[in-house]
């Protein structure tokens, strides 16, 4: 009640603003007041408590009187006064602590949306648990809410937490990249709205609506949470598990100031934590793998052109070629420095311009030419010498060209095309001459493909396709890499 | 002397058939030049050979079948290849030399000195025996073998078993792809040493080893000393 005059033993012992006949006349009093019993009127036996009221100013969608009355000895603050700011003052503290840290995470350790976000609904949760203090601290003699403003701050608290259970939906999809964000919070947003609508009547009189909007809020998240279980989404176990507890704990007290409540807000945020530490851990795991395939990748490429059949069968042709021809023995020399020279010059790189490619694979030929006594050439059409493309790509298909197929006449042109695709992608046309060996026990994919399909994945994750035939003119390899999104 | 080159690159296969006139000079008869092994079949069906020099990529499942066919000829198989990692793999096959590449005359040389007798034994003896049955190219365990008999150009082998297998290569042949523990006892018998219980000397000059499995073999007669003092 907004207003009262109260009478003890027949004698006016306190005013609490005042007492009138309508609005005009009414002034409003504080939510709680202790008022103190002159000493001369204490004592053992009955005594009357007599008490005028008014609540015109009562702003709520309908006039109420609630009453409690408490005995207790004036020289000591109760208990019963105390423990909920005690409890309060603790969630606000962890709930700053919680916001500071997501700010902290989210400039020094990754810049993620859910740790905006989670700062976000830890800070809703302070402003919540700070609302409901001041309306405690009037106990203390402190400060206490005038009466008039006791009904905002109601709806204000009762909005905080609404906010707070949509950003804790709202975290979770982005944390657990659940699809259908947009959808899953217009429901969530329209299901709050509805319980606001249905307990609009009680909001502001009891604690109920606490309840409710706890009742609300959990079982949307542990769907949200059984969902990012079964896609295996990393640390959507806790997640879970903390929806699970905090609709337990709403259920089993939905008591703003219950303890129940706290658990209710922190599981989530913990949960929260550990899974973002458990995807930052499982990134670094990624980003170490990353790193040990370019080095292993690296290796491959190496030692391709150091694999003793290249590198031996070259060798004794080459002291044939010094026995016969010195002079051409140098020119094979130098074509093998220059093949090696530029391996080694693009070994630690994961993309090299196709220019470079191009003189790689021509001074390769140009060592097979001698190798063979014919004529190979590398035909470019419509390249683009500055393009990029993982290092060796195209020399490992000349290469499963010499090993796989044969060319009778003297002479003869591997083909590489350039073509673009739609959405802005491109791709490559490989043609590599001859007629394929009958050979029955060859294995499709050996370690030259597997090769030219670790480094595409290296460098276009999941936007790059291979694909090979017989054609007419020999063994066509399309490898088409999509722009990026 | 006919020697078939397999080699598909021209300028190592000049190389080999130049090597291989000056080393063997008048020895040499005829050179025969396949690019690949099937060609190789098909060179193999026109005209006898007696030694093959071939360059076999190892790798893959395809170059032991080709190993294991050319193995089984009646000829001689010297491998020149890159792959010298599978060489080992490769004689107990029963190639009879492996040549790693790049090569040398001198190493090509010596290679040749063994297909011609002049150096017997390789330095590592076969483990298996391929064998041509019902077309198709099986492998005898050389531990199984317990002598081996000649019967013109082929060899029969006796296996611990019973059983046995016609070999395409002579005796000659075999002998110098068999580890040392098989003696000649006979011009026409090979004989694991291991297997021999006893000799016997009968009348007129003429020896006999009795088997644990008691077949009783011929000894030459120049040969009995020799046998004897190796059995002791």
């Amino acid at each position: 009640m907004c207003s009262y005059d109260l009478y003890w033993d027949g004698r006016l012992i306190v005013r609490n603003g005042k007492v009138g006949s309508d609005p005009a006349s009414e002034i409003s009093g504080t939510l709680h007041s202790d008022v103190l019993i002159p000493s001369e009127l204490r004592g053992p036996g009955d005594h009357v408590v007599a008490m005028r009221v008014s609540s015109f100013h009562f702003n709520g969608p309908r006039r109420t009187f609630f009453l409690n009355l408490f005995l207790f000895n004036g020289d000591q603050v109760p208990g019963f006064a105390v423990t909920p700011i005690i409890g309060a003052s603790f969630e606000i503290g962890c709930a700053l602590v919680a916001a500071i840290t997501c700010v902290v995470l989210f400039f020094l350790v990754d810049r993620r949306r859910p740790l905006v976000l989670c700062g976000f609904f830890s800070l809703t949760a302070a402003f919540y648990f700070m609302l409901t203090t001041e309306r405690w601290l009037g106990r203390l003699g402190l400060q206490s809410e005038n009466y008039d403003r006791v009904y905002p701050l109601y709806l204000a608290r009762e909005a905080l937490l609404t906010l707070f259970a949509f950003l804790v939906l709202w975290t979770f999809l982005e944390q657990f990249g659940i699809p259908g964000k947009r959808w899953w919070l217009a429901a969530d947003g329209v299901f709050l709205a509805a319980i606001w609508w249905m307990r609009w009547e009680d909001f502001g009189y009891s604690n109920e609506e606490t309840l409710w909007l706890g009742r609300s809020a959990f079982p949307v998240l542990i769907v949200a949470a059984a969902w990012a279980v079964w896609r295996r989404r990393i640390g959507a176990r806790l997640a879970l598990g903390a929806a699970l507890i905090g609709l337990v704990s709403v259920q089993v007290n939905g008591a703003m100031l219950a303890p129940s409540f706290s658990i209710a807000f922190a599981l989530p945020v913990l949960a929260l934590f550990a899974s973002i530490g458990l995807q930052v851990q499982a990134a670094r795991r990624a980003a170490r793998a990353a790193e040990l395939t370019a080095a292993r990748m690296e290796i491959e490429l190496l030692k391709k052109n150091l694999q003793p059949h290249f590198l031996l069968n070259t060798l004794t042709a080459l002291s044939e070629v010094i026995e016969q021809s010195p002079s051409s023995a140098v020119k094979l020399v130098n074509d093998l420095a220059d093949e090696f020279r530029s391996l080694s010059r693009m070994s630690a790189e994961k993309l090299i311009p196709i220019g470079q490619e191009l003189d790689l694979c021509r001074a390769h030929l140009r060592v097979m030419a001698l190798r063979t006594g014919k004529t190979w050439l590398l035909e470019a059409e419509n390249v683009d010498p500055a393009a990029l493309v993982p290092p060796a790509l195209f020399l490992t298909l000349i290469e499963n060209g010499f090993s796989h197929q044969r060319v009778a006449a003297p002479a003869a042109a591997f083909v590489l095309r350039q073509e673009s695709s739609a959405e802005g992608g491109l791709s490559y046309v490989f043609v590599s001459p001859g007629e394929m060996h009958e050979d029955p026990v060859r294995i499709p994919g050996g370690t030259g493909l597997r090769y030219v399909k670790a480094r595409l994945e290296e460098s276009f994750p999941g936007r790059w396709s291979f694909r090979s035939c017989k054609t007419a003119a020999g063994w066509e390899t399309v490898i088409e890499i999509q722009a990026t999104a | 002397m006919r020697l078939l080159i397999v080699e598909d690159e021209p300028l190592i296969a000049q190389r080999l058939e130049r090597m291989c006139r000056e080393i063997l000079g008048a020895a040499l008869e005829i050179v025969i030049h396949a690019a690949r092994p099937e060609e190789a079949d098909v060179r193999l069906a026109e005209s006898p050979i007696d030694l093959m020099v071939l360059d076999l990529n190892l790798e893959g499942a395809d170059g032991m079948q080709l190993l294991k066919r050319s193995v089984a000829g009646s000829f001689h198989t010297i491998i020149v290849s890159a792959n010298t990692d599978r060489a080992l793999e490769a004689f107990e096959y029963g190639v009879l030399d492996f040549v790693p590449k790049p090569f040398t005359r001198e190493r090509l040389a010596q290679a040749l000195d063994r297909s011609t007798g002049a150096t017997a034994r390789t330095d590592y003896a076969a483990k298996y025996l391929a064998v041509r049955k019902y077309g198709r190219i099986e492998l005898v365990q050389v531990d199984d073998l317990v002598f081996a008999k000649g019967a013109g150009s082929y060899s029969e082998l006796v296996l611990a078993n019973g059983a046995t297998e016609l070999h395409d290569k002579s005796l000659e042949k075999l002998q110098a792809l068999l580890p040392p523990v098989f003696e000649r006892i006979h011009k026409s018998y090979l004989v694991r040493m291991s297997a021999v219980k006893a000799l016997h000397a009968g009348e007129g000059s003429h020896y006999e080893a009795e088997l644990k499995n008691g077949t009783r073999l011929p000894i030459g007669r120049t040969r009995y000393k020799e046998i004897k003092e190796k059995l002791k």
